[in-house]
């Protein structure tokens, strides 16, 4: 509840008539009454338009849950507002939010059906973002009192990561599901040829081919591949953040396009009816079980929005639980900055899963440095760390392991075809 | 400091320009009427309509306009000149710039809609000003009439009441 109080403008109208007036029969100076009179109008107008009761203020945000770079509208709601005329909203600056007007300030008349000022806010980064503290401010008839600025604070809006244009036509390697899109290894009902052989009691009637049939005297069926789903385990690398972002329209920083890539991997594997389980190394460690659809699909992009950069104290990669089970493509998106990412994931490679490193370090990152440090150290100690890291990438690449740096579309096809060749040969996997 | 100003917006710029040029405009009036008003009084004046610009919300405003009337009802010899409508033309254009300005803060877009609205009032409580001017040139041909100083006081005294109870009913004071 807010209470009214005069405005300067009706205290400075109602002193001036009235030392105008006074002072003109008291002195008997008409010159001051003229002067005045106008004073005297407003003053009196901007009592009689008093308001009587105490407004009650409320903002809410229409949508709560938006992709990075879409807009929504912040709304203000009145109770009790009577008498009112103008409507100040003053929205504070937060990070990765921009609003509309820029400087979060508007202004408006209100209108007779009672249409109040709206605010255009968008998040410019995924991240759960709190919005500025808002302050209100509500101007009576003839601008004689006024409420405020009273404080209404600011809401929180999840901004989910904008998935980066993706797109695959590459089947999963090893896909050992129950009903999808990817071709198996073994023979089904599937709508892939696979071989023309003789009929065993059990084939369908409908698979027989009479011309093989008829020319060879025996009866011959048609196989077909099965077609099955496959779990994809996307792992995402939540240690650090490399770089500066600069929001959806800027710079990306290395955990930007990690979870760009991670919500893109997402939503293509579940449209494609594919189970998709995310867990996030670093961070608060949270991990989305395997699962298909748009509702699983919201579960991961949010659990994705919810990633805070942060390197846990008892990270060891021998005790991290992926939950990976045969037959799942496991996705790595990182920087691969980290031993114990790196070693987790050679890991996973020799327990024989097809395990895929997606290289999300980009091109022009620049390291943060602690305020005074001489930036000629820091290019150095930045140069010797990247040379670490191809060094790390190479061993990874030679256990099999192939590492491909993001670019969208296209990015995982070769490679998982090759890893699809690959899963074709006998292996041997340490378990 | 560069930032503070880059934020003003243009109406408030406009504003806040109109409030500190109106009471320097009331004593730059008073020269046609014939008055000579002291540079340290304008300059004094001007202090604190700048002040007024500033702080929309303080009482420079106020205490720059009654000083501006003060010096006009003192200091011009033919206060009932027609200048005293220039001159109030001043004061009401200040009073609601300091109005508009006083909407919100400096970074606050004022708009068409609320300056029209603005303007068609000020336009309407300034035609006091020439009708009260009309009818003192009208008193002052017609006999003395004594009478008529006791009912101004009593009228003023009536209005001083009437906002003191006002004000003190005001909503927010209950």
């Amino acid at each position: 509840m807010i209470s009214w109080r005069p405005t300067a403008g009706l205290i400075r109208a109602t002193v001036l008539a009235t030392l105008g007036v006074g002072g003109g029969v008291l002195l008997g100076s008409p010159a001051l009454v003229v002067m005045t009179a106008p004073f005297a109008l407003l003053a009196a107008l901007g009592l009689l338009h008093r308001p009587t009761a105490s407004p009650r203020a409320f903002a809410s945000v229409e949508h709560t849950s938006l992709h990075e770079g879409q807009g929504t509208t912040s709304r203000l709601r009145l109770e009790d507002a009577d008498g009112l005329e103008h409507v100040v909203r003053c929205t504070g600056r937060a990070p990765y939010v921009a609003t509309h007007p820029v400087n979060g300030t508007i202004g408006a008349l209100v209108t007779p059906e009672g249409e109040l000022p709206q605010v255009e806010i968008s998040p410019r980064r995924w991240g759960r973002r709190r919005l500025g503290d808002e302050k209100i401010g509500l101007t009576a008839a003839w601008a004689g009192f006024r409420c405020g600025p009273t404080h209404l604070g600011g809401g929180d809006v999840v901004a989910l990561p904008t998935s980066a244009p993706f797109d695959s036509r590459a089947e999963a390697p090893q896909p050992m599901g129950l009903v999808g899109a990817n071709r198996s290894r073994r023979f089904g009902d599937g709508s892939e040829f696979a071989e023309i052989r003789g009929f065993h009691a059990g084939d369908r009637l409908r698979r027989i081919n009479w011309r093989v049939s008829l020319r060879t005297g025996d009866l011959h069926v048609e196989t077909a591949q099965a077609e099955e789903d496959s779990g994809v385990l996307i792992l995402v690398d939540g240690l650090a953040d490399h770089g500066r972002s600069g929001g959806v329209d800027g710079r990306a920083s290395s955990l930007d396009v990690t979870v760009r890539a991670a919500a893109a991997l997402a939503e293509h594997f579940t449209h494609t009816g594919d189970r998709v389980a995310v867990r996030v190394v670093g961070g608060s460690g949270e991990f989305v079980g395997y699962g298909a659809g748009k509702h699983h699909l919201h579960r991961l992009l949010t659990t994705l929005a919810r990633i805070q950069p942060n390197e846990p104290r008892d990270l060891v990669s021998a005790r991290m639980q992926f939950r990976a089970t045969p037959g799942t493509v496991v996705l790595m998106l990182s920087p691969m900055l980290h031993e114990a990412i790196v070693t987790a994931t050679a890991m996973l490679v020799r327990r024989g899963l097809p395990v895929l490193v997606i290289d999300t370090l980009p091109d022009d990152v620049t390291p943060a440095t602690v305020s005074g440090a001489d930036p000629r150290t820091a290019a150095l100690a930045w140069r010797m760390r990247l040379t670490d890291r191809d060094g790390l990438l190479d061993q990874l690449a030679r256990t099999g392991c192939p590492v491909v740096p993001w670019h969208g579309p296209g990015t995982l096809d070769a490679v998982l075809r090759r890893l699809a060749r690959r899963a074709q040969l006998p292996q041997a996997v340490n378990r | 400091m560069n930032r503070l100003l880059r934020e003003v917006t243009p109406s408030q710029w406009l504003a806040r320009t109109l409030v500190t040029l109106a009471a320097p405009a009331v004593l730059l009036c008073s020269l046609p009427a014939g008055g000579s008003p002291s540079v340290a009084l304008f300059v004094l004046v001007l202090g604190l309509s700048l002040a007024a610009a500033v702080m929309t919300d303080s009482p420079f405003g106020l205490a720059a306009f009654v000083l501006a009337v003060y010096a006009w009802g003192t200091g011009v010899p033919d206060p009932m000149s027609p200048w005293v409508l220039a001159a109030t033309a001043a004061l009401v254009t200040g009073h609601v710039a300091g109005l508009l300005a006083d909407h919100g803060p400096h970074t606050l877009d004022l708009g068409p809609a609320l300056g029209r609205r603005w303007l068609i009032r000020g336009a309407l409580v300034f035609a006091a000003a020439p009708l009260a001017w009309l009818v003192v040139r009208v008193v002052d041909d017609a006999p003395a009439q004594p009478r008529i100083w006791v009912a101004g006081l009593v009228v003023c005294l009536g209005g001083v009441l009437a906002t003191a109870v006002a004000l003190r009913l005001s909503p927010g004071d209950s």
